[in-house]
């Protein structure tokens, strides 16, 4: 079984809803279930949370028994948590879910090695 | 006496009114509770004993043998500070707010106390004038990356000599750390400035003040006879009253970027500070 869990900025077709960008503040988790294609839209209970969106989230994915992340990007804390959980991450910009899952079918998505930004986010 | 100078809005001149009243006045200690940025050194030169305190804070430690992955922890911490990841329960310590919830709430008793450093406390004298006795200086300075300057600002306000007049230099903003460094106040002086922003921002701190209930009054920086309407028409309908004026000088902010007090240079401004102590003690009486 493998489970892949992507940011979603709303409910809907995923060939129409596009990948939130934000992972700790997504609206939206699609899970997408590989054995039997199913897909189910779950909403981020943490996306307007005060503190800890990020390890709130991980937690959801990982209460999920989520194994592979698509998202935009992803911060310090999360990303700490998704290496504990061994959460594999990968990254897109700009696209829909349908072409998200199909990019990462084809081995077209990067594998993000650390935080978005790097470790010094300031630094280029 | 315990004065507490605070703005909405952050580069005001909350330093630059608190270290020149400072050191116009008699017999103050003077505390820098902006601990994200403690720079009222700049203009102080305090000399800092060897010695500082370092402040701790503590936040959980799991004892892995015991806990069970409950998860009663994690559905009571409001700062999403605990997740299970794996077969661990993982402790995020820079999310942690320190209420000491996750210890009392296990059933498995496997949460103890940790310690983590918040920040430190320094201390010193400041003998700027020979007509004055000195000046008793402490400042607070937190570890990069806390999420709360409140525990910080809880233990330097320990130190908080009542035999002397206080002043308390507050971190910009009406936040968790500005009302600690302004609680148990005797008044607050409210720095703002000429400008949409300073109205925007000193109207949320009247409104913390009077939530406080604490005596305030405010005092335009960078003040200009043009400009200033936009203030003074505000505190009139609030009946709120204008202390003090520092004008948008430029022989001030010459001595602002060189980390001058301008009360050295401009002694007339001694006087000004007096009088403004006095009108304090008037309406705290």
């Amino acid at each position: 079984m493998m489970k892949i869990a992507i940011t979603a900025e709303n409910q809907g077709s995923t060939d129409v809803v596009r990948v939130d960008p934000r992972f700790g503040r997504s609206s939206y988790f699609v899970i997408f279930n590989r054995d039997d294609e199913s897909i189910e839209f779950i909403k981020n209970q943490g996306s307007d949370t005060s503190h800890g969106a990020g390890v709130q989230a991980v937690q959801t994915l990982v209460d999920k028994d989520i194994e592979v992340l698509i998202t935009g990007r992803v911060g310090p804390k999360a990303f700490r948590g998704l290496q504990e959980a061994g959460i594999d991450i990968y990254l897109t910009d700009d696209n829909t879910i349908k072409n998200a899952l199909t990019a990462f079918e084809n081995d077209e998505l990067t594998k993000s090695g650390g935080p978005t930004g790097g470790k010094h986010p300031g630094r280029k | 006496m315990q004065i507490t100078v605070m703005s909405g809005k952050g580069g005001t001149g909350k330093t630059t009114i608190a270290t020149n009243m400072a050191l116009s006045l008699q017999g103050v200690q003077f505390i820098d509770a902006d601990v994200e940025e403690p720079n009222s050194a700049i203009f102080l030169r305090p000399e800092l004993s060897e010695e500082e305190k370092i402040v701790w804070r503590n936040i959980p430690e799991i004892d892995h043998d015991k806990c069970n992955r409950c998860r009663e922890c994690i559905d009571f911490c409001e700062y999403n500070a605990l997740a299970v990841l794996g077969e661990k329960l993982y402790v995020y310590p820079e999310l942690c707010g320190s209420c000491g919830g996750c210890k009392i709430i296990c059933p498995e008793d496997a949460i103890s106390d940790k310690k983590r450093q918040v920040g430190k406390i320094n201390w010193g004298k400041i003998n700027a004038r020979d007509d004055c006795d000195s000046m008793e200086f402490w400042q607070g300075e937190m570890t990069i990356g806390e999420a709360s300057a409140v525990p910080l600002i809880e233990e330097l306000k320990k130190e908080i000599n009542e035999e002397r007049t206080v002043i308390i230099d507050a971190p910009p903003g009406a936040s968790c750390s500005v009302i600690e460094s302004a609680v148990n106040s005797d008044f607050i002086l409210l720095v703002t400035e000429p400008t949409p922003f300073g109205l925007h921002d000193l109207k949320i701190a009247v409104e913390l003040a009077e939530k406080l209930d604490i005596p305030y009054g405010v005092i335009i920086n960078r003040s200009d006879p043009e400009g200033d309407e936009i203030i003074e028409d505000y505190c009139q309908d609030k009946h709120i009253k204008i202390l003090l004026k520092i004008p948008f000088s430029r022989k001030i902010a010459v001595l602002y970027s060189r980390g001058k007090p301008f009360v050295k240079e401009m002694k007339e401004w001694r006087e000004k500070f007096v009088d403004l102590m006095a009108d304090i003690e008037g309406i705290t009486a």
